[in-house]
Parts: C-alpha cells; sequence; structure tokens
C-alpha cells in the first residue's frame, strides 16, 4: 500500500521531475510493475499522439501504443541513462509503428481500394491529404508524417528513429517525389 | 497540371499535414491494462554485456601479454642473451646487433 501511494505521488509530480522518473526507470529495471505502470500513465499521452499520426483507427494506435510500452519493458535493462527516458520511449514508439506499418503491408492481401485523391487537372478542389497519404507507402507516408505532421527535422528525426541523417533524406526526397508523382497524375 | 498548380496544390498538403491525426486519446484503464500483459523482461544477457566486457577484456588480456613480453625479455637478458637484450636496451641498430651476435657466437 505504502509503494503505491509512492508511486502516485512520483506519478502526480510534474513531468519534468527528473529525480522522480529516474527513480521509476530504476524500479521498473528491477521489475516493479506499479513503477512501470507510473511510467506509462506520465508517457501514454506522447505515445498515443505519436501513434495517432502514423494510424487512423482507435485499435490500431492503442495496439501501437500497447506494443511500444511492452517493448520498453522487455528492453528496460539495456536502457541506458545517457539519453533521457522520453527520447528512448520515442525512439521505441516510432520503431513500433514503423515495423507495424511494414507488417500491415505484408499481410494485406487486398485492401478496400483506396478513393483515389482529387483528379490533378482539376486544381480547385481541396486538396484531401489523408487520401493522398494513403496511396503513399508506408515508409514514405512515415518520413512525411514526422517532417510536416509534427515538424521536426532531418536531425531530429534521424535521432529520435536511430536512422542516419543520409538515409533521412533520402526517404524524405523519395516521400516527396513520389508525393509530387500522386498529385500530378491523380488516379 | 501546370506546374504552379502542381507546387501550390504540394504546398497545401504539407500544410494540412498537422491536421492528420487520429485524434485518439488512452482512456483512464489504459496503463492497468498494460501493466496486466506486460510480457518478461530481458535480461541484459549476453550480447548485450559482451558488447562492453569483450573490448575491456580484450585490452587487458594484450596490456597482460605486453607486460610479459617485456619481463620475458628481461629474464632472457640476464640469462646469457646479453648482446641481443642490451642492443635492443640500448637501441643499436639491427645490422650492430646482428654483428655483435656473430661475434658471441664464435
Amino acid at each position: 500500500m505504502e509503494l503505491v501511494l509512492h508511486w502516485t505521488m512520483a506519478m502526480t509530480a510534474a513531468p519534468d521531475d527528473g529525480a522522480a522518473e529516474t527513480a521509476l526507470v530504476a524500479a521498473s529495471r528491477n521489475g516493479d510493475r506499479e513503477a512501470f505502470a507510473a511510467l506509462v500513465r506520465r508517457h501514454q499521452e506522447r505515445v498515443f499522439r505519436l501513434a495517432g499520426r502514423v494510424f487512423r483507427r482507435r485499435e490500431d494506435v492503442e495496439d501501437a501504443a500497447q506494443e511500444t510500452f511492452f517493448t520498453a519493458w522487455r528492453r528496460l535493462p539495456t536502457y541506458e541513462s545517457r539519453a533521457p527516458f522520453e527520447h528512448w520511449l520515442t525512439r521505441v514508439c516510432l520503431r513500433c509503428c514503423y515495423a507495424r506499418l511494414a507488417a500491415e503491408r505484408r499481410t494485406r492481401a487486398s485492401s478496400s481500394p483506396v478513393e483515389p485523391a482529387a483528379p490533378a487537372h482539376d486544381p480547385a478542389v481541396a486538396v484531401d491529404v489523408e487520401r493522398l497519404l494513403a496511396r503513399l507507402a508506408p515508409a514514405d507516408r512515415f518520413v512525411l508524417l514526422l517532417l510536416d505532421g509534427e515538424g521536426w527535422g532531418v536531425k531530429e528525426i534521424a535521432d529520435r528513429v536511430g536512422w542516419s541523417v543520409a538515409n533521412v533524406k533520402i526517404r524524405a526526397f523519395r516521400a516527396r517525389r513520389r508525393l509530387r508523382r500522386i498529385v500530378e497524375t491523380g488516379p | 497540371m501546370k506546374d504552379r498548380d502542381l507546387d501550390r496544390r504540394l504546398e497545401e498538403a504539407r500544410r494540412r499535414m498537422p491536421r492528420v491525426h487520429a485524434g485518439v486519446e488512452p482512456d483512464a484503464h489504459f496503463a492497468r491494462r498494460v501493466v496486466a500483459a506486460l510480457p518478461p523482461q530481458e535480461d541484459a544477457g549476453l550480447p548485450w554485456a559482451a558488447w562492453r566486457v569483450v573490448p575491456v577484456s580484450v585490452a587487458l588480456a594484450l596490456a597482460l601479454a605486453a607486460a610479459l613480453a617485456v619481463t620475458a625479455r628481461g629474464s632472457g637478458a640476464s640469462a646469457g642473451n646479453a648482446p641481443a637484450a642490451t642492443a635492443v636496451q640500448a637501441g643499436d641498430d639491427l645490422m650492430s646487433w646482428v654483428l655483435e651476435g656473430r661475434e658471441s657466437s664464435r
């Protein structure tokens, strides 16, 4: 009971209370599930926000968020405190989302046909960005949503996802080129 | 489509990207559900330890080997391989060392 009260107090502390978070991480690494629950509550909104960029359906967002925390729990013993826990968790989340996207693409036998984007010859029609993104490959969509959706720079994406800067630049270039082709050619 | 229109539509797509979001928030019991279904934690494990322990071990082993080699060389000098050991220790050139070695073997 005292332990739960202690972790509840840690949980309700300001998110940037580094000492409390360090204690929660240390306890979680030792297998303390109540401490990990407190960590989940601290970071769940952020994780949902990131997963919500990549996925549309509630169940997909929640599955990706759950997978993020499962992976974080499994790999906590290898977490080195050089980087803030939030940054490490962000990387875990993005990698989980990306892996899930890639898996969805492989297992999707016949997806419901994606409605084509607005005709390319009719510039007066507003851009339906959701439909445009749906026509992109998952990897392209992923990069563009981080670049233009989250507003992250190339280096920031590289740091957070764990890709090299060159890799991010190449992916961004290809994604923008493909998006351009989709907008230009239409259906 | 004219390039100008294309650029405009691309720019509009880019401006609308921040609005692309599922708008899903965690419910009050999400953390509980996560904790209830947690898998076992991985150990730090051999691969993780290897990345850290092996380089240090190799460095120590090399240092020990170098120390032993120096010690053995010094022991060899005291046992009678004086010309070679002396030349190496004194920093003489290779030819001098060879000549001294030949002289001592006669």
